[in-house]
């Protein structure tokens, strides 16, 4: 009988640059692999073993587990010691990033810490192997003499091995995986050779990088292994599931329209909304919301405090009990809008920018006021957040409503409690702050580093100003230095001086009337004149130059690179989005283009340039 | 091979024997050449009693920086918590005119737990999730990271427990999770000289799994391009490194000090375990970080259990409201002051590879996670012992507090409850310990802040007239 280490790859047809990529745009130096993302190597390692993507489903660290590697030492905090680290998922060290997004080559440098929390991973999660339900081929393994738990080991870890490597090994893979189990299994016990050899699976850079060593190194076209992982990291954030491999097998992934039927296939699983979620938190920077500070002395009595603590010995309690809830909930209706927007409701970059049904809890209640109406006859959903109040660790639920806002208060992500509060200091609005991320991330227009001492000289964030925030940041930013980039960056973030630094609206600023007008030219030409935030992200909506940063943020995400904007391939994309506008079918779009089959390739005429 | 046979540290009072006799074997199996930098952070709990801790010579005004050299002054002259480290005064800097202002700024958690992350890491904690974490790495494993030799332990976490509080982690990892720490010299020892000693059973099975690894990037490397094989050479680099590390400390050859009891009865003992277990590896060059975490002394052993038997609850949280528990705080700090004085001791005894020991190659540097007991982040007085190499020692050194982050204070002090002003940043501390470890950053952790009147707070650039 053939190994099925082999037999899972016999029927792979690896297609070449003359099946089909001939209107292939190859650009002049070849990028390395991509390694997978920590939120990619946990889904992965989940989705081995046959455990859900929570860690709560996940049984305990076995015994098994600090026989093969170092013992995790319990933590300690002031007063209980706080919980030991879940079984799932490994916290790793967050890569460096492009431009906020992880999984891009360009961002990605391993570091020694990084390398040994990938080591002790592997061997962590290697020990998990005899817990998978899935893992082993035989039942009653506690039972078996040793050599039957040897046959079913390796029967076993030959079923394992092609998916941890996403393509079926070579015979020089095989054979080597074959002598590192023969060796594992003579010098220990049955359930520690196991567990050494996933573990060592675990590390192989086969399945740390995305690659495939049977490409032709001289073809632009991906193998049809490689389109099926970098398919399902682009829309799950995990490996390839069996309908992916079977077409992958079957060599039928390099046909854009099968490509496209299973990238439709995908985005209707329930797995598509995490990824596209983590997308958007990558896009704006929304899950730092949960480190934002606004100040007790400014927002203390928006929410039943009084602006100061009295003076004690003891440290304030009431303000953190308050914000942890909060910065959770603006966590929370960001990944609920962005999956109701796209997936829920009109799937349109216009909803994405301006609907204005959101989500909200008791703890956002006092941001949003009154005039938040919750959706009649809606579904609650409530999620469990982790805080700590006083040094006690706590795990509490909380409960988000649908609800529809005022259309005159709030339109779309950018203003959400949560990009709003990102954009602000402990006390005031940061407009320069605001402009400088939709600039950047919505407009894709580049804008250099501050000069030094550009923060130094902003105005001072306090309570007691004599003018209103925004003639505050202009006479900051108003001398030549400062106006080459400030006459771009300040009308951006002016647009939002409704909303002060927690989010919540505002009519007046330090007793005048808010003024939230503004113009500019984005990159490209396109210009906008607005009266307020509302009026600008509905403009941004119908932007050709935001619709095209949008679409070619999504295709350096699912290509892991960073495009060139000039890259020919991208312009279809772009023209298709403009017209209709369609957040799913531009994904859908990109996993059909012919830069999304293809790879850069190195120029071997010797020209680098 | 570990060597266990005599207690080779416990020589303090036998510097003669000291310095001749561990000299031959250490040299036999140490690396040649220039001698290793090397840092030891050490924290204590609560911090200090400012009034009782500080110096202040006459004449010298309070409202301008100034220093005076310690050589000049009598053990009479030192304060109480510092006279214990009268006899290393030519390797001390005592900074008086710091606050951890930044934690006072920062929200949430325990303002111990904020204290231990802003003390060490200089940037802000995260109470988002249902255990502390920070925000950036802490200084000891910064430096680690720039220091470590490829085939030892990157830097080493200890923390001298208590039956009531233990030594909380005072290491932060590069993504913010606190990093154990071992709390007992029995677990320190046997992950410094275990490995060697034992078989290192574990060790063995790790290393299966990374040659495994290198075996299958070898053969993958040669199908791939050039930069593919760039990108996985950066990888697989450093997967080798690990691999060197772990067999270089199950084949490293030391003379150690004997294995350690599992228990010890008095703090005391359990710190000069450690000690032993730190002079030992830096001998070796097993290690070039320690971070030790003092966890609460028992009240009795610094002479204080008729007032309470709990520092915490019983004694720190009170020291404005009752003069006894002051003075009870006077002599806990000079009692962490006589366990530190010990360590430089202990340094000093172990010889190092250009002839000097290994004292003159370290740099310590001791806080707090606060500044007093009651709470407080105002004053923060931390000690730098050794450094000589970037630093001139031998001084006091005092600022005037006049950085605009208004700091708590209780009311038995300014009855306003607050003071306007903070003493220099911490981080400026920081910055000066990365510097002289050799790193070129100009931060470390928090670049800037905001007081709480809006001002903007540079936290960029080190201590001024350290060196």
């Amino acid at each position: 009988m053939r190994s099925p280490l082999l037999l899972f790859g016999l029927a792979t047809i690896y297609l070449t640059a003359a099946t089909g990529v001939a209107a292939a745009q190859p650009v002049k130096e070849s990028l390395p692999p991509v390694a997978l993302t920590p939120t990619e190597y946990n889904n992965t390692v989940a989705d081995l073993l046959g455990f859900p993507q929570d860690g709560t489903a996940w049984p305990d660290r076995p015994p098994l587990a600090d026989r093969i590697s170092p013992r995790r030492a319990a933590s300690k905090g002031v007063f209980l010691p706080p919980p030991p680290p879940p079984s799932w998922p490994w916290r790793f060290p967050e890569e460096p990033g492009s431009e906020g997004f992880e999984g891009i080559v360009q961002g990605q440098s391993p570091s020694s810490y990084q390398v040994e929390e990938l080591h002790l991973a592997g061997m962590h999660f290697g020990a998990f192997a005899l817990l998978s339900p899935t893992f082993l081929t035989c039942d009653g393994w506690n039972a078996l003499s040793t050599d039957e738990q040897h046959a079913c080991a390796w029967d076993s870890l030959e079923r394992l091995a092609p998916r941890v490597y996403r393509r079926p090994l070579t015979e020089q893979e095989a054979g080597r995986l074959h002598t590192f189990w023969l060796e594992n299994a003579a010098a220990y016990p049955s359930d520690e050779a196991v567990a050494i050899t996933v573990a060592g699976l675990l590390q192989a850079p086969a399945f740390h990088f995305r690659l495939d060593p049977s490409a032709d190194p001289s073809s632009a076209a991906l193998t049809n292994w490689e389109l099926a992982s970098r398919l399902s990291y682009f829309l799950w954030d995990s490996m390839p599931d069996d309908a992916l491999f079977t077409a992958a097998k079957s060599g039928t992934l390099f046909d854009p329209i099968e490509i496209k039927r299973h990238a439709r296939r995908m985005l209707n699983n329930p797995r598509a909304r995490s990824a596209v979620v983590r997308f958007h938190h990558q896009w704006l920077g929304t899950e730092n919301v949960l480190l934002v500070a606004p100040a007790r002395r400014a927002f203390g009595p928006l929410f039943g405090l009084t602006p100061e603590l009295k003076i004690a010995r003891d440290d304030d309690v009431q303000w953190p009990a308050v914000m942890g809830p909060v910065r959770h909930s603006m966590k929370l209706e960001t990944e609920l809008f962005v999956e109701q927007a796209i997936f829920e409701g009109d799937g349109t970059f216009t909803a994405l920018l301006t609907d204005s049904q959101g989500y909200m809890s008791d703890a956002t209640k006092p941001i949003y006021g009154e005039s938040a109406v919750p959706v009649a006859d809606s579904t609650p959903i409530t999620k469990q957040i982790e805080i700590v109040v006083a040094s006690i660790g706590q795990t509490k639920p909380l409960t988000l409503y649908p609800t529809r806002f005022p259309g005159t208060e709030r339109a779309g992500i950018l203003t959400l409690p949560s990009v709003l509060a990102l954009g602000a200091y402990a006390v005031q609005p940061g407009p320069i702050l605001r402009g400088k991320r939709v600039l950047e991330r919505v407009a894709c227009m580049h804008l250099g580093t501050p000069i030094q001492g550009a923060e130094s000289a902003l105005p001072p964030d306090t309570l007691t100003a004599e003018s209103t925030n925004r003639e505050r940041t202009a006479t900051a930013t108003s001398s030549a230095t400062c106006t080459t980039c400030h006459r771009l960056i300040n009308p951006p973030g002016f647009a939002f001086e409704h909303y002060d630094a927690i989010g919540k609206w505002r009519d007046t600023d330090n007793g005048q009337p808010v003024d939230a007008s503004g113009a500019l030219t984005l990159a490209g030409g396109e210009q906008i004149s607005f009266t307020n935030g509302i009026d600008f992200v509905h403009q941004l909506a119908e932007s050709d130059r935001a619709r095209d940063c949008y679409a070619m943020h999504w295709t350096r995400y699912a290509l892991g690179t960073q495009l060139d904007a000039s890259e020919p391939g991208l312009a279809p994309l772009q023209e298709q989005f403009r017209d209709d506008d369609s957040i799913r079918e531009l994904l859908v779009s990109i996993a059909g283009s012919d830069l999304f089959r293809t790879r850069p390739l190195l120029d071997t005429s010797g020209d680098h340039r | 091979m570990i060597v266990p046979r005599r207690r080779l540290l416990q020589l303090a009072g036998l510097t003669a024997l000291g310095a001749s006799l561990p000299r031959t074997a250490l040299q036999a199996f140490m690396q040649t050449g220039e001698a290793p930098r090397r840092l030891i952070v050490v924290s204590h709990c609560h911090g200090w009693p400012y009034a009782t801790w500080r110096l202040r010579p006459e004449g010298l005004a309070e409202h301008e920086p100034w220093s005076v050299e310690l050589a000049s002054m009598s053990q009479e002259e030192f304060s109480q918590p510092l006279a214990p480290l009268y006899e290393h005064r030519q390797r001390m800097l005592a900074l008086d005119g710091l606050s951890l202002a930044t934690a006072e700024l920062d929200a949430g958690g325990n303002r111990h737990d904020r204290g231990w992350v802003h003390a060490w890491t200089g940037n802000n904690a995260n109470f988002s999730a249902r255990d502390t974490r920070s925000t950036s790495t802490s200084i000891d494993q910064l430096v680690a990271e720039h220091i470590a030799r490829a085939d030892r332990l990157p830097s080493l976490e200890l923390s001298v427990d208590a039956a009531l509080e233990a030594g909380r982690p005072i290491s932060y990892s590069p993504h913010g999770v606190r990093l154990p720490s071992e709390n007992t010299p029995l677990a320190a020892w046997e992950r410094v000289f275990g490995p060697a000693s034992s078989g290192d059973a574990v060790g063995t099975r790790r290393r299966a799994t990374l040659d495994f690894a290198q075996a299958e990037y070898k053969e993958l490397a040669s199908n791939l391009d050039t930069s593919g094989r760039n990108r996985l050479d950066s990888h697989f680099n450093l997967v080798e490194r690990l691999g060197h590390r772990l067999e270089g400390l199950a084949t490293l050859s030391c003379d150690a000090p004997n294995r350690p009891a599992a228990t010890f009865a008095q703090y005391d003992q359990r710190f000069d375990a450690f000690t032993d277990i730190i002079g030992a590896a830096f001998g070796c060059d097993i290690t070039r970080v320690v971070a030790l975490s003092l966890g609460e002394m028992p009240t009795a052993e610094f002479g204080a259990d008729h007032i309470s038997d709990k520092v915490h609850k019983g004694i720190a949280h009170y020291i404005y409201d009752d003069e006894t528990k002051y003075a009870a705080m006077t002599d806990y700090a000079a009692h962490h002051a006589r366990q530190v004085a010990r360590l430089v001791s202990t340094l000093e005894n172990v010889p190092d590879v250009d002839g000097r020991s290994v004292m003159d190659n370290t740099l310590i540097v001791w806080g707090s996670e606060l500044g007093d007991g009651w709470h407080g982040y105002r004053h923060y007085n931390p000690v730098i012992i050794g450094g000589s190499w970037a630093f001139n020692t031998g001084r006091y050194l005092y600022w005037p507090h006049d950085t605009p982050a208004e700091m708590r204070v209780p009311v038995q002090v300014l009855a306003e409850g607050v003071s306007r002003v903070s003493g220099l940043p911490h981080q400026k501390l920081l910055v000066s310990v990365a510097q002289a470890m050799g790193l070129g950053v100009d931060h470390v952790g928090l670049t800037h802040v905001r007081g709480q009147r809006g001002d903007y707070i540079d936290l960029t650039g080190p201590l001024d007239r350290l060196a």
